[in-house]
């Protein structure tokens, strides 16, 4: 079959080339059909929608305005389908709160 | 952001792509910078997690090179199948492209005629630049045949004007 370059309109397509690289980052990987990262772009605009929305849902529960950190990483927890994307989300969380604790400390000396 | 910054241990999908997506998805909601670069990684995860499935699904079916069908295959086992429809309907666009493009192609390269009606066309043209080629060459030879054939004649006739020169003039002046 032949090369897929003209498909691939949506927000993802433009990083075609960059996501048949990163399957390749695998060592186990060996070759690719042409139409294989066009439609992993596609997965990943669905994925990305599916997560953002069901984040949104707990973001409007917590009656906030904005989509926190701390909402995504409750509705990765909350999602078994999400499960692969458990460390993930855990050392973002815990990052950021180090680097909340940092700044608070560092305020108390100007104070 | 430069765009040949960092190696090839950093490969994420452009940030540029994921706000578009934030936007498309979460119109007019405010989402958090960390929230943000948060969706960016968990792209990478899920790219890896897929190409992974693929891979092993294509190791089992002894083919060399991982195929739209095992990336299908690879959602469907790993909980995405609700995904499966619209990939699919990529994947048919993927396969009507591809066609469009070669048939526009090969109609290109022949322009409808068929390869022996060209090839006799190719040998006439040769013909005829052989012929036209021939008929220079020879007029060519004949100028020069010429050219040479006046100059002796010119070398000739002023020589033996030279031999007779004296007396042709006593004869000039007595019919005066």
């Amino acid at each position: 079959m032949g090369v897929a370059h003209g498909t691939g309109r949506g927000p993802a397509g433009v990083a075609q080339g960059r996501i048949k690289k990163m399957m390749q980052k695998d060592a186990e990987v060996g070759r690719i059909a042409a139409a294989v990262p066009v439609l992993i772009s596609r997965a990943v605009e669905l994925f990305v929608r599916c997560l953002l929305v069901k984040t949104c849902l707990i973001t409007q529960a917590k009656l906030s305005s904005v989509v926190l950190l701390s909402h995504m990483k409750q509705c990765i927890e909350s999602e078994k389908l999400f499960h692969f994307l458990n460390e993930l989300a855990e050392s973002a969380t815990s990052l950021a709160a180090h680097r909340d604790a940092r700044t608070l400390s560092m305020w108390s000396l100007y104070r | 952001m430069a765009s040949s910054s960092g190696n090839d241990d950093d490969l994420t999908i452009p940030r540029a792509a994921i706000n578009k997506m934030i936007k498309e998805t979460l119109p007019n909601v405010r989402v958090a910078n960390d929230a943000r670069e948060l969706v960016v990684n968990c792209c990478t995860e899920f790219i890896h997690l897929v190409s992974s499935e693929a891979n092993e699904i294509c190791n089992k079916s002894e083919k060399k090179t991982i195929s739209p069908e095992h990336v299908i295959n690879a959602l469907e086992s790993l909980g995405f199948g609700s995904y499966i429809t619209e990939v699919k309907d990529v994947l048919q666009e993927c396969k009507s492209v591809a066609l469009k493009r070669r048939k526009a192609s090969s109609r290109l390269e022949n322009l409808g005629i068929p390869e022996e009606e060209l090839l006799r066309q190719q040998q006439e043209l040769f013909a005829k630049a052989r012929q036209q080629q021939a008929e220079l060459a020879q007029q060519e030879w004949l100028q020069m045949q010429q050219a040479a054939e006046q100059a002796h004649m010119a070398a000739t006739s002023a020589s033996a004007a030279q031999q007779a020169g004296s007396s042709q003039d006593e004869d000039d002046d007595d019919d005066i």
